[in-house]
């Protein structure tokens, strides 16, 4: 995936092939079967140019992680998606910032004393 | 001599921990202070609202129509004992089959949600290290896809507003939930909840076993990292990053402030845990007594 958003246009499974082969040793098909299920599920868009397909990234990283973060936000509302994913702090329970200042203050110097 | 007692107890029982338990439960606070134990007696009242639901109809069935039974005008217990056990089996059965479904639906939902997650955080992840995910994003974030396949996330918000120690704690946090794997409690709850009829469903019942599983993670983080790195991530996080129209303000006493003053009592122990502990055997003890009682009171 990052071999497809450094490149500006679009790339065989042969490009991506030799671009990642610089750094580890993969299979031409490994390359040819994750680019295939990407595909399916429509991370990138790819079309047919001869016999081979050409890849190109659907969006762009910043939109997919924008896109990735509203998703686990809006699993907070949604009543049956909430236990699929733990969140650190749900957005509605946060409180008043010098509110919890307070308290932390509050909590140390308890424990200290 | 039989008894229509134990079996009308037995149904009170499944009404009592199935719909009012749950509504008294998030009232007592001091039950946050042992998270263990108060969602160990959460869980036992669970089951327990399960069981006594289960038990009623058989129960009636074998004590209302028992040998010996006190209905003179009919007569042929053996037919009747029959009769009444098949609409029992009908009843408990339609019942199990409710909860199963429920049960097979949550869980299903919940799975491919995670792998959805779980699919687009590996592709987008800007940093990867083990489990654990970065996304590039400004916002304060962080969550875990808990499973056999588990993701910690953290976005890069997150990461650069976060001590060294904090994000110690925050990872300390979501490793908690992971291993102890809070979600299959969770989950169990939820099953619950989507079981029973939605009118009678509690919200804040909800709300308060996740608070208390965030407490759980919190405690075990506290003990590993310290009271101070704990709750400093608490605040931090509850910083935001950017500003998101929140719905309504905060509560003063919400959740982080609830968390952050319970953090020393992480560390001590709460002699609050033995009746929290004896409750809960009881509890749980009751749907069998009761059943015993009215077999006997059959003979």
């Amino acid at each position: 995936m990052d071999v497809l958003w450094d490149s500006d246009g679009q790339l065989s499974v042969r490009d991506v092939h030799e671009r990642l082969g610089k750094d580890r040793d993969l299979a031409y098909t490994t390359v040819m079967t994750v680019l295939d299920r990407l595909a399916k599920k429509k991370v990138v868009t790819r079309v047919r140019d001869g016999r081979a397909w050409q890849y190109s990234p659907a969006a762009t990283r910043e939109e997919m992680t924008a896109a990735t973060m509203r998703g686990s936000l809006e699993a907070l509302d949604a009543d049956d998606r909430k236990a699929a994913m733990l969140h650190f702090l749900g957005e509605a329970s946060a409180g008043e910032i010098a509110d919890l200042r307070a308290a932390l203050t509050e909590v140390t110097e308890q424990q200290s004393s | 001599m039989s008894t229509a007692l134990p079996v009308l107890a037995l149904a009170a029982l499944a009404v009592f921990a199935s719909v009012l338990l749950p509504r008294l439960l998030p009232r007592i606070s001091w039950l946050r202070r042992t998270p263990a134990a108060a969602l160990t007696l959460w869980q036992v009242a669970g089951l327990t609202g399960v069981s006594a639901a289960l038990l009623t109809a058989p129960a009636a069935a074998l004590s209302l129509f028992g040998p010996g039974d006190s209905v003179p005008a009919l007569t042929g217990g053996t037919v009747q004992t029959t009769v009444g056990l098949v609409v029992a089996a009908i009843l408990s059965g339609g019942m199990l089959v409710l909860l199963l479904r429920s049960g097979h639906q949550v869980g299903r939902s919940l799975r491919s949600n995670r792998r959805e997650q779980r699919h687009v955080v590996d592709v987008v992840a800007s940093r990867t290290d083990g489990r654990l995910r970065v996304l590039d994003h400004p916002g304060r974030s962080a969550y875990c896809l808990p499973g056999l396949q588990s993701r910690v996330v953290l976005t890069q918000g997150a990461v650069n507003a976060l001590s060294g120690t904090e994000l110690e704690a925050v990872l300390a946090h979501e490793h908690a939930h992971v291993r102890s794997r809070h979600d299959l409690m969770l989950e169990f709850f939820t099953v619950l909840h989507r079981t029973v009829p939605a009118r009678v469903r509690s919200e804040p019942a909800l709300a308060e076993v996740h608070l208390l599983i965030e407490l759980l993670a919190d405690r075990q983080a506290a003990r590993r990292v310290g009271v101070s790195a704990m709750g400093g991530a608490l605040v931090t996080m509850a910083g935001r990053g950017h500003p998101r129209a929140t719905l309504g303000e905060a509560a003063a006493d919400g959740d982080a402030a609830v968390r952050i003053r319970a953090l020393p009592g992480h560390l001590r122990f709460q002699p609050t845990v033995v009746p929290v502990v004896l409750t809960g055997v009881a509890l749980g003890l009751l749907p069998w007594a009761l059943l015993a009682w009215g077999l006997w009171t059959r003979s």
